[in-house]
């Protein structure tokens, strides 16, 4: 009769030790893939909230060469990159390798667009009236031609 | 004597048995349970880390819809932290409450919808003159663009 109880209890205990040893990896495997999830969540909006680009100047020249030229100032405090950046003239997706020219304050053998940087892009279009910048974080800024 | 032995080891073997049954479902309740809470916390976090935005200019709502061939065009940036899918399949569209299936969609400048690409939605729909509203919803991320046509 004694070895019976103790036997029987031998062996639910090990499967209870078992189930909270799968339960407890599973859980905090989860936990812990949400909560990377959540850190770069975190981190993607804190970037957001500090950028702030402004179309300092869109002008075309109707007369001459017809080429619309945009500049674009990063006034917040990341660094942006140039190819992540998106244009779009009347609505109109403008791809990158369409684009005439485009320099970060004079250069163009770069990818980063740091604090305080101008990005100048000429593109070749007839007779804009809006122009729209989209970083990467998804900060806009758009300007009236 | 020899009763007494051999009803201790039916009683015995009977309680092993239980035991050992009760300790299989036990553990076989709890796997399925992980599984599932790890297929659920996949899930989540390939929620949060999807993040769309609707870059279309609704200033100029001729490039958004094209009345000539009836077709709605909404650009939509993936500024996540995570690849998308750039299916209609992977994509809902809802124009005016009514819930449409993107007919193509298409990667601007890049072969995959990567961080800080852009995807084309293009999906035929009619609309007459007046104020729309365009629901693009991408993995339970859910923006929301309003032109005037």
């Amino acid at each position: 009769m004694g070895f019976s109880v103790s036997g029987s209890a031998a062996i639910l205990f090990i499967a209870a030790f078992v189930s909270v040893g799968m339960l407890y990896s599973a859980a905090y495997n989860g936990y812990e893939r949400v909560q990377d999830a959540d850190d770069s969540y975190g981190e993607r909006v804190l970037e957001q909230r500090n950028t702030v680009v402004n179309v300092s100047n869109a002008s075309y020249n109707e007369t001459g060469d017809e080429l619309l030229t945009v500049n674009v100032t990063n006034e917040g405090s990341t660094t942006l990159a140039v190819n992540k950046t998106d244009l779009l003239v009347d609505g109109v997706y403008q791809a990158r390798d369409s684009y005439e020219d485009w320099s970060v304050d004079g250069a163009n053998d770069t990818d980063v667009w740091l604090p305080g940087e101008t990005l100048s892009i000429t593109v070749n279009v007839t007779a804009p009236t809006r122009v729209k910048v989209v970083t990467s974080p998804g900060v806009t800024a758009t300007e009236v031609v | 004597m020899a009763s007494v032995s051999s009803s201790t080891l039916i009683i015995f073997i009977a309680s092993i048995l239980v035991a050992a049954s009760v300790a299989g479902t036990m553990t076989n309740g709890v796997q399925r349970l992980s599984d599932a809470l790890g297929d659920r916390s996949v899930d989540v976090s390939k929620d949060i880390r999807t993040d769309v935005e609707i870059i279309s200019d609704a200033g100029s709502p001729g490039s958004i819809y094209d009345e000539a061939v009836d077709n709605v065009t909404v650009l939509v940036k993936n500024t996540g932290s995570k690849t998308l899918t750039a299916t209609p399949g992977s994509i809902d569209l809802i124009v005016n409450g009514q819930f449409l299936s993107p007919s193509t969609v298409n990667v601007v400048n890049d072969d995959s919808w990567r961080t800080g690409t852009v995807a084309r939605v293009n999906a035929s729909v009619n609309l007459s003159s007046g104020d729309h509203r365009v629901v693009v919803i991408v993995n339970g991320d859910r923006e929301v663009l309003e032109f005037r046509t």
